[in-house]
This record gives C-alpha cells, structure tokens and sequence, in this order.
C-alpha cells in the first residue's frame, strides 16, 4: 500500500508502541530537592522514548493545537481529528526535530505541522487536488495564517505553564506546593505564606525556587521564559 | 561559624526566578536562614515578577482539555500514538513508487530529509530523490523550485549533478530528484586518501570552478558544505561534484520564523555573515565565496573556523553572533593549537611542524580573504579564489595580501569599516607608535617605520590627487573613512569599556592623546577638513572621559571648521553641533545647548523623515537638554513624540530605546514628576537587562534613575540594592571619580538621608564632594546637591558652623550653575541667613534673610506666597535680634499684603497677626495688641471653623487684657474659650491654661472664692501636662499658674496658704533645674 493514502478516522495501529502500557511507568526522579544534577527536559526524554514525558507532551500542547483548528475554521470533530493527525506526524518526526541549535521552537515546529494539516483539510472540504496551483486553492490557503496565531495577553502560555505546573504537581509535598503557589502565583508576601502553613519565610521562598527550578528544566525547550 | 557573605543581586534574582543550579542554591538557602536583610532583599525581588512567573500569573482560564472532542483526541493519543524509533518514521520503503519513481535503497539522512537510490520511470536511469521531513510546507518550496527550474536547467557543468526533477509525495513531502553521485564528501575523501595540500588545493580548485560555473547562470548555492560536494572516482580519477544546486533556495522560506531557519540552516557552520543575519535578505555570490572559505580551512585544519563543537554547543543565536562578529584565527593559528594536530598532519600525509609551515602565510591569506566579515573585501568570483590558489601552487605571489600594519592595529581595536586609505595612515603616525607602546601589542619601532612608509605612499596618492578631480573627490572619501576609523576604532579606544566600542580606560592613552593633540593644529594645517574629523572625534572622547572643557575646545573649533567648509546643513556639521550640545547639556549648560540642538533636529527631520532612528536620538538629545534647562513643557512632548515614534518601530535598536525611555524618565523626574518618571524607568531597566545585558553602561543608568525614583517616590527600600549595584558597576567601569559614579554614590548618600542615617549619609556626601573637588575643583556647579544636602545633615547633627560654611559654598555654587535670582540660589540664601540668625549671629543672618527677601520680592513679586513666608521669617529674626520696631514693620507689611492676597481672615494672615501681638505684648504694649487680638477672633467668627482656632484666639485675648489689667473685659472673653475648650478638647494644658487665666480674672475682680477652684485646677493641669506645653511657653505658663495661687492668697489675705505656694513654687524650680541637669548629664 503506498504511503500517504490515509483514511479517516486514523489507523493509529498502524505506529508501533515500544513501550507497551507504559502509563504506570513513574518518573525516576521523584524527589527533586536531593538531586544536584539538571534532570532532562520534557522534550528531552520525550525524545529518548520515555513514554511518560511524551504522554506529558500531548497533554500540554492539545489544547494549543485543538485551539488553532479552531480558529482556523474547524469544526470541534475536525479539530479533534486534526490534534490526532497532528501528533502522528510529530511521532513520526520527533528525532528529526533538533532543539539543539534553538530555543523555544517546538510550538514553530508544531504550528508549521498543524497548518499543514489544515491545509490538507481544506483542500480536501473543496476537492482540490492535492497539488497546489489553482486560484481557489490558493485563496484558501491563504486564509491560514503564515505564522503562528498571536496570543493575546499570553493566555496560551498562561494555560501551558499551568497544565505542566499540574503535571510537576505529583513531585512534591503539599506544603511545597502551597508555599510556592501562594508566594509564586499568587503572589503574596513569603511571611505571609509562611505564618499560613507554619513555615519560615526562607523556607518558602526556598519552595518558590524548587518548584521554578524544576519547571524550567521540564519546559526547557518549550518556552522562552 | 562565619556567616557567609550576603549573595549579589544578581545571584538572588537568579534564585528567585530558579535558575540557578542546586548547589549556588543550596549557599544561599543556608545564608537565608540566617540573614534577615537578605530575606528582605529576597522578597523585593520576588515581587518583582520575571516573564515566567509573569506568565504563570497573568489570568488564563481553562487550563486541560475540558472540551469533550478534544479530551476523546488526547486519550486516542495517548492510547495509541508514541514516538517511533530511529529509523521506523514512515518514509518510502524499497520497492515503494514516488510519482514514478522506484525507490531502491536508501542512501542516507540529514538535517532536512533522506536520501534514496531511485530508478527513474522513463529513462531507466538510477537517480537520487531526496525526500524532505514531514512538517515542511510542500506548497511554497515546490512553488520556488518550479520558479527556479528553468536557471536550473541551464547548469550543464561536469562538477555540478543536475536536478532532475521536484515533486511533492501523496502526503504532501516535497521531493527532489538529482543526478545520482556514487561517492563521498569531499573532507571524507581527501582525509581518507591522506591527500597532501597540494591535491586537496587541486581538488577544491575544481569545487571553486564548478561554482563560478554555476554563478555564471545565476544560481547561487547558499549551504556549500563538505555533503554537498561529493567526490566520486571514475577509472581512477577523483571527481568532485557539487550537488543540491537550487534545493536550499526552494527550502528557504520568505518567514523568519526560528524553526524554519533553524531547519533550513542545518549547518551554521558553513553560514556567512550576512546569511548569519536573519534579518538580511541580501544574499549573493560572495556568500558562496564565504562557505568556500570554510570548506578550504577545512581541508587544511581539519575543523571549521568557528570550532564545530563550539557550534554544537552554544545556542544558535550565540552561533549567528559569532559568525558575524568573531574573527576567525588564521588556519596556521589553528593547527598549531589543535589537539589532534598529529593525526591531522597525518590524514595529509605532512608532519605538524611541516603542514603549519606550509599553510602558514599565502595559504593563511587566502582563506582569511575568502573569510572576511565584509564581503567586498573577500574574492569577487569563484574564479578569483580558485586562479589565486593556482598562483600559489605555481608558487607564484598571491593576490590575497597579508594585513598592512594599518590593518593589523585596526584588527587589534577590533572595529574596521573601510579600505586602508592613505589618509587614515596619516593618523596612524600620529597614534600607531602610542597604541603600540601602550599596549605592548606592535612593537613602536616598527610601526613608526611601516607608518612612515605609509605616509610616502600617502603623500604620492595626494599628490596624483591634487591633478585629478575625481581623484580629489575621492580624497574626501578617504577624509571620511579616515573620519570613521579615527571615531569608531582608535579614539574609541580609551572611551570608558561598555559605552559605544570603548575598551576600558586607558590612562596611558589618554595621556598620550593630550601630548598628540598638541600638534593636531600643524598635522593639518592644509587639511581643515581632516582637522575639523580629528577635532571632533577627540572631543567626543574626552566628552565621554568626562573631561569637559577640553572637549569644548575641540568641538567648537570642529563645528567652525565644518560650518565654513561644509555648510550648516551637512551631515558631519550636524553632527559636531549634536556633539557639542550634548556635551553642554552634560556640563549643566543646557541652556546653551538648546539653540544648537534644536537646529539639529530641525535639519534632520527634514533630511531624514520624523521617524529615522537618527532624527529621534537628536530629538532625544533636544529633549534631554530642554529638561535640564528647566523646561519641561516643551521637553516632555518632544520626549512623549519620540518615543511613541521609537516604541514599535523594528529600525530603532534597543540601547536607542533605552536611551529614549531612560531620558523620558528623566525628564519627568527634573518636572518634579517621579511618580510619572517610574514607569518609563522600569521599561528602561527591564529593556537594558535583557537586550544590553547587566552589565551595560545603559542598564547601570537606567537602574541608577529607577533607585532615585524609587527613592521619590518613598519605595525606599526598593532604592539601595539599586543603588548599591549600580555604584559598583560604575566604580569598575568609569574609575572612582568618574562624574556618573559620583552622581551614584551622591544618589546612595540621599537614600541614607532619607533615611535618617546621618553619620552614613554624612560621610558618602563628604566623599562625593571631595572626589569631586579633586577632579573638578572645589567650585564645579555640580557639586551643589551634595553641598545642599551635607549643610542641613550638618545642622541636623547641630554643627551649624559646618552648615554655614557648606551653605557658604552652596550659595557660591548655586548663583554660578543657577543665576543669582533662582529659587535654589535664594533658598540657600535664606537658609544660611535663618541659620546665622538663629545661633544669635544677628549681624551676619539679617543682611542675607534682607537680601533673600528683596531679591524674592524683585522677582515674584512683593505679595508672592514665597516672597511672604520669608518676609514673615524676617519679622521673626528682627524679633529675635530685639529689633522690633524693624519686627513690627515687617509683621504689618506682610498682614497688610496678605490681607489682600489672601484675605484677613485667612489662617496665614492670622498667624501673623498673633505674632504682631505677642510682639507687642512682649514689649509691654497690650493695648497695641488687644486691636489685632480682636481681629482674629472675629475672623475665627466670621470663618465659622471648627472652634479650636476662635478657642486660642479668644485664650490669646484674654491673655493680652489681662496683661493689661482689664480683667472684667477678660472675663467673658475666657469664659467663652474655656466652654468651647471645654466641648472639644480632651483635658491638656491648653485646657488648664485658660481655667487658670479665667481664675486670675476673677481674682483680679477680687471673687477670691470662684477664682480659687480654677486657679487649683488650672496648676494642677498644668504641672500634670507640663511635657506637653512647647519649649517657648512652658516657663512661662508655670510661672502664671504658681504666681497666680501665690497671689490669689496675698490679696484674699491667707498667708499661710500664700507662704505654702511660694514653697511649692520653688521646690518645683529645683526640680526642674535638677532634671534638665540629668538629661544633660545623661
């Protein structure tokens, strides 16, 4: 069967799954605070085949990606289908992305990949052969945007780093938790925080680091910050 | 244990934004636990949030897939979708057919596809088909190498493989189809034949001959690297070909966007300057010439120029910086400090000693010719590159030439912008044999005899010049470039490190310059042109070392030269004029400034457009010196315009930015606007942070402005690790006597007065004055704010005589930097004049309280609130010298013109008046006084106010009657103040005052027996509150009150009780005298 004749709904069984049921596989480095070394990033041990980080993957970027189908004029089902496809290719293609060189590209390279996709919907709604050329085709294709959807305000971030903060939530001890939201996200004074959950000031702005520390080294790669 | 040193700013930023690693931290979470002044530190930086906290903070919503589609998607995902191996991505497999293609085998994988061995459907030929990676848009890449097809059809060269064909697979993967090369990459070949220099330069030669080929037809290769040219062997014979012509300019899209680039570079390594620059779109054939370059320093050193683990490991913004601006060590360089210099040697079949040998020189000069950063200076053609090593293999001289000693000092300062030209060598007899002794670097001796060759060929080129026009036009060329490399490169050089190209100061140069520029005149004695760019570089400089009169001279000579040659609207002599203006506003000449930059600006707008970068730093500069001189309504528009025009404009660069905020900033600041200034002040700081980097001269300014803001703007514990930081990094930057680390160290002394940390602010004041007096002598206008400033800490800590002589100097100061009749001159005026008079020197205070108060009433009028407040401080010190029939005039004036500026009822007109009649009554004259008494209890009645004040007034009117005796007038009056006290006031000494002067009044009537209660009580109170009455009345006020009793018995005739008080009276003056001996004592 040649290549590329996909049919919908996607056949994910046609990908291999290396890792079997690797949902109950836990992160190795479950206590942070005693580790000296850097751990590897998200992106980085997605890439090294740990199922987790790449479970962690998808769970971060559906959202953004099932946003800009829709605001490209999906429907929800489309859409939905389109976050499927979309992480299809991004499996297939992961090793060729190379972070190595840059910072912060993997959403570039996920938008490139998303408006490909799209493209490839429209084409197909219009029954447009799938070269490109004509001018009907053309004005469809330029409907989607070139570049990235801007984010207004930075919500997506906003909503990107709270859903990996959820997902960094399992590491650490409640009080942590507590003293690095109230101090961090809240941003409430550290004595405050501290007198509310019995700890000393120094203690929470200890907890801020922590928690910072190990968000950056999880997102390193996928955000600037 | 010794407590740790408290951690920099820098460091707890970090710590609090959680970058640091775990064991920085772990330093710091121990000092924490045991440094409360850290904790605090801690938490204002916290506060302050960085963009990832910002992000996490800013409001978002819905965070997971709430959306039912959507979380059925992810779970499908996360059932069935994981990454494949290496390898198992899905691509064509053996056998597969591509638009006609068969595939056969593959071949190998890069940065941007696969590559397979095909056979094509017609012809029956093996081709290679390159198959792109998913997630490259098919549609433009197809569409440009269709628009390129056609060039492409016209290579026909035996060094090139042809592009066959392009296409897009069915799921939308582009493809191309090229000449099928059995073989390797050009490195891999020569290394593993152990080819010698010589074959290699043959072998490249033919690369070099194959790409002018290729440049003939107009396609430019853009990523030439050792994978795009294969070597294969036919019958024996080594064949380059240089493959995937015309495949990076499909690929390459018009988007800027970091992934594309970052897929299309691959390879940096290879990638010239101007490619290096993403935002430049000017690629040509010299960029080839470039990756050429690479590719021959390759071949003999074995790694690229910019070292290929470097390239691994830095980031790629770093990469693409140093490939634009690093210079490159010569290949010899190169080998000579490689690791694997043996094994190199070996694959070239050479030993170290002899392969450096051999590549240094000719073979140096060439590469670095095909390498340099400005591309006109590189070969123009392949050809060029490719006859040169030909020449060189037939040992012939080269064309590539090694760096004069001209280049190689510019080289070394690090900045070349031009051609060698003769004028620039006259320079560098003046300055080469300096910058050679100062720094070691080129023997003088050497460089005096190479400069001095230089000049002969200067003065021939002169010389053919004076007899050609276009020879002389290009003279005034070489004058410019001449301009440009005395500006940016060698004077430069001493300007203090981090501001515009300096290398850090260099007392030694500096030196040297000022012997130089002695002979400047003569140097150009017929060559004013030359004169007016030497003038105004030098003046820029020692602007910039803070040397200021010096750099007047030079500008203005340079702006007067410029204006008879050039004319006033040349660039060169707008330029000067800008130079001088800004150098006036930094000598608190602003004034003079405005005129000079206002025409600038004018001139620029119309030549440049109101948005260019350059018109808005003139209009900065404008703006700038408008503020200083005092004029905010004119200099905060023009400020607010410029940057509105700079804020989102992608041509204004950010330390212009900075520039345009920071002085924004300022503006508002000298408008006595800090809190409108805060704003502009942070965006400066974060601005400078990020994009100049900590340690720049701009984010040190800016970060300066921001603590006296914060300062102002009593955010004060926000201002002094600002400050601290701040002075710091001028201290090392600018020298302990640099004017911008004095105004640091002048800001940290305010904050300490702020504070109320006398002795601290006391000793930095000290210190700022007397740095400054060592470098700009004692009466630099400058010094006025610590002056200023150090006279009221002084006077505070009670060494007025210290305070007089400091506002001695003030006052000297402030009539030079701000005219005899500004508010600050007369204000420092009328302070040492209160100073003087109320330390009892009367004779010395009332002439300048007389002079302050004259000068003020020339200026803003007689009835001006200011003019008022001092004649009425006047009327005190008159007062107080016992002058007062001098008081009593001043007193009367001044109610006179307040009473109708004002009104008579108005609070400040009363005031005076009550002074008016303590005057009087002091002096024995209470009928004088009881009128203007009454005068303000009627204007407490006619106020209608809240019965405090008419509650005074009346207790002072009762008093002045019974002074005067009138006690049955005093009654009623008394009587009436104590019921309203009586209402409104808790029980103090105001209270017992007015009970004990209703007592007297009634004692005075002879009502013995309802005096004595209200006398008793009115004692009682009194002695009870007596820490509470004010210093001037207390004795007083006790006296009447134990005088009264003593009294109130003598007439009632009880002598016992008369003889118990006057006991009482005296045992309580002992007392007291006792217990003011205590506190003195103690």
């Amino acid at each position: 069967m040649p290549l590329g004749s996909r049919h919908l709904p996607i056949r994910f069984s046609l990908l291999r799954k290396p890792f079997g049921s690797a949902k109950l596989l836990r992160m190795s480095e479950s206590n942070p605070t005693s580790s000296g070394a850097t751990s590897l990033s998200l992106l980085e041990r997605a890439r090294g085949r740990d199922s987790e980080a790449w479970h962690g993957l998808v769970q971060l970027y559906s959202p953004l990606v099932f946003s800009w189908a829709l605001r490209a004029g999906l429907g929800e089902a489309d859409a939905a289908d389109l976050v499927q496809e979309v992480w299809l290719s991004v499996a297939a293609a992961l090793d060729e992305f190379r972070r190595d060189r840059q910072s912060g590209t993997f959403r570039g390279w996920l938008w490139t990949i998303a408006r490909n996709k799209i493209h490839d919907h429209f084409r197909k709604r219009q029954g447009q052969p799938e070269a490109a050329g004509g001018t009907t085709a053309r004005q469809v294709l330029e409907a989607v945007p070139e570049q990235e959807p801007a984010d207004e305000a930075g919500a997506e971030d906003h909503r990107l780093l709270h859903r990996a903060l959820e997902l960094l939530r399992p590491q650490f001890e409640e009080r942590t938790w507590r003293a690095f939201w109230g101090l961090t996200v809240e941003g409430r004074p550290a004595a405050d925080v501290g007198a509310e959950l019995g700890m000393a000031a120094n203690a929470v702005h200890q907890a801020r680091f922590r928690v910072l520390r190990r968000l950056r080294e999880e997102m390193a790669g996928l955000v600037d910050a | 244990m010794m407590p740790s040193p408290c951690p920099s700013d820098v460091a707890l930023d970090r710590y609090a934004a959680g970058v640091l690693s775990e064991a920085e931290a772990q330093t710091i979470d121990l000092h924490l636990a045991g440094c409360a002044a850290c904790l605090s530190r801690l938490d204002a930086l916290a506060g302050r949030p960085d963009s990832l906290v910002a992000a996490l903070r800013r409001p978002g919503g819905s965070t997971g897939p709430d959306n039912p589609a959507l979380a059925q998607a992810v779970a499908a995902v996360l059932n069935d979708v994981a990454p494949t191996q290496a390898g198992a991505a899905p691509g064509p497999e053996a056998g597969a057919v591509l638009s006609g293609y068969r595939v056969l085998e593959e071949l190998g994988r890069g940065g941007m596809g696969r590559v397979y061995r095909a056979l094509h459907p017609r012809l029956g030929q093996e081709v290679a088909l390159k198959v792109l990676h998913p997630g490259m848009d098919s549609a433009p890449i197809l569409a440009r190498f269709e628009a390129e097809r056609q060039t492409l059809a016209r290579m026909d060269y035996p060094h090139i493989a042809r592009i066959l064909d392009g296409g897009a697979t069915e799921d939308g993967r582009p493809f191309f189809v090229m000449e099928l090369v059995h073989g390797c990459t050009l490195t891999d070949y020569c290394d593993e034949h152990r080819l010698d220099v010589r074959r290699r330069l043959e072998l490249f030669a033919t690369v070099c001959r194959a790409v002018q080929h290729a440049h003939q037809k107009g396609v430019i290769h853009r990523d030439l690297k050792p994978s795009n040219v294969l070597v294969a062997e036919y019958e024996g014979v080594a064949v380059p070909k240089v493959i995937d012509f015309g495949v990076a300019r499909a690929i390459e899209g018009r988007s800027t966007a970091a992934t594309e680039v970052g897929m299309v570079v691959g390879t940096p390594e290879y990638m010239s300057p101007e490619q290096a620059d993403l935002q430049s779109q000017d690629i040509d054939t010299r960029s080839d010439i470039y990756s050429l370059g690479v590719l021959l320093y390759e071949l003999l050193t074995g790694d690229t120029p910019l070292a290929r683990q470097r390239v691994r490991e830095a980031p790629l913004l770093e990469v693409l910086r140093a490939i634009r601006e690093e210079e490159p060590p010569a290949p010899s360089t190169r080998l000579l400090a490689a690791e694997t210099l043996v094994e190199v040697a070996a694959q070239r079949s050479s030993d170290p000693g002899r392969l450096a040998r051999q590549v240094r020189g000719e073979l140096d000069w060439i590469v670095m010719k095909c390498l340099e950063k400005e591309r006109n200076r590189r070969y123009e053609t392949a050809n060029a590159l490719a006859l040169d090593l030909q020449r060189y293999l037939a040992d012939e001289p080269v064309f590539a030439c090694p760096p004069s000693t001209a280049y190689r000092v510019r080289k070394f300062v690090r900045r070349h912008k031009g051609p060698v030209l003769a004028s620039a060598l006259v320079l560098l007899v003046l300055v080469g044999g300096i910058i050679g002794t100062t720094w070691g670097m080129l023997r003088a001796k050497k460089a005096e005899v190479e400069a001095r060759g230089a000049e002969t060929e200067a003065l021939e080129a002169q010389g053919r010049a004076a007899a050609d026009r276009d020879l002389a036009r290009e003279a005034e060329a070489d004058t410019r470039a001449f301009s440009d490399f005395l500006v940016a490169d060698v004077l430069a050089a001493p300007r203090p490190a981090g501001l515009q190209l300096g290398q850090g100061r260099d007392i030694t140069l500096a030196r040297a310059l000022e012997h130089a520029e002695e002979g400047l005149a003569k140097r150009f004695a017929d060559r004013p042109l030359a004169e007016a760019t030497a003038r105004h570089a030098l003046g820029v400089t020692w602007r910039n070392l803070a040397k200021y009169p010096r750099a007047e001279g030079h500008l203005r000579r340079a702006l007067a030269l410029r204006l008879r040659l050039l004319g006033p609207e040349h660039r060169d002599t707008l330029n000067t004029q800008n130079s001088l203006g800004v150098l006036l506003t930094e000598m608190d000449r602003a004034a003079e400034a405005v005129p000079l930059l206002q025409k600038v600006l004018e001139a620029k707008r119309a030549q440049l457009g109101p948005d260019d970068s350059d018109t808005l730093l003139f209009q900065t500069n404008l703006g700038r010196a408008l503020a200083m001189a005092g004029r905010p309504a004119e200099a905060l528009p023009l400020l607010n315009d410029a940057w509105d025009r700079a804020r989102g404009n992608p041509r204004v660069s950010p330390d212009r930015k900075v520039t345009i905020l920071f002085n924004l900033g300022r503006a508002y600041r000298s408008a006595g606007r800090p809190a409108d200034a805060v704003p502009f002040a942070e965006q400066a700081h974060q601005l400078a942070r990020t994009q100049l980097g900590p340690e720049d001269q701009g984010t040190v300014n800016a970060m300066f402005l921001l603590a006296l803001l914060y300062r102002e703007t009593g955010k004060k514990a926000d201002a002094q690790p600002l400050l601290q930081e701040a002075l710091r990094q001028k201290r090392s930057r600018l020298g302990e006597d640099h004017p911008g680390t004095l105004r640091t160290l002048e800001g940290l002394a305010l904050s300490y007065y702020d504070e109320k940390r006398l002795p601290e602010a006391i000793k930095l004041f000290e210190e700022v004055l007397r740095l400054r007096e060592a470098r700009f002598g004692a009466e630099d206008p400058a010094s006025f704010t610590s002056v200023d400033y150090l006279a009221e800490c002084y006077r505070q800590v009670g060494r007025h005589a210290d305070a007089v002589r400091l506002l001695d100097i003030g006052l000297k100061l402030a009539r030079l930097k701000y005219g005899p009749e500004d508010a600050r001159t007369l204000g420092i005026l009328f302070r040492k004049g209160l100073l003087l008079s109320l330390m009892g020197q009367h004779a010395e205070g009332l002439p300048l309280l007389e002079e302050a108060h004259a000068l003020h009433k020339a200026k803003l009028g007689a009835d001006h609130r200011e003019t008022l407040l001092l004649l009425d401080n006047l009327g005190d010190a008159y007062r107080r010298a016992g002058r007062s029939a001098k008081a009593r005039r001043a007193y009367e004036e001044c109610i006179t013109l307040k009473s109708s500026k004002f009104g008579p009822q108005e609070v400040t007109t009363q005031s005076t008046m009550t002074k008016l009649a303590n005057l009087h009554d002091e002096r024995g004259e209470h009928d004088r006084a009881e009128p203007w008494r009454r005068r303000v209890v009627a204007a407490c009645r006619v106020r209608n106010d809240d019965g405090v004040r008419l509650a005074n007034a009346l207790a002072n009117l009762g008093w002045s009657l019974l002074q005067g005796r009138k006690c049955v007038e005093a009654e009623p009056v008394l009587r009436e103040s104590l019921a309203l006290r009586q209402r409104k006031e808790a029980e103090g000494w105001r209270l017992a005052s007015t009970r004990r002067m209703l007592g007297a009044a009634l004692a005075g009537q002879r009502k013995f027996r309802a005096a004595e209660p209200l006398l008793l009580a009115g004692q009682r109170g009194l002695v009870e509150h007596e820490a509470k009455i004010p210093d001037s009345a207390r004795k007083r006020q006790l006296t009447e009150a134990f005088e009264g009793l003593i009294q109130l018995y003598d007439a009632w005739g009880k002598k016992e009780e008369a003889a118990k008080w006057r006991n009482e009276w005296e045992a309580h003056k002992k007392k007291q005298s006792g217990a003011k001996a205590d506190e003195e004592s103690g």
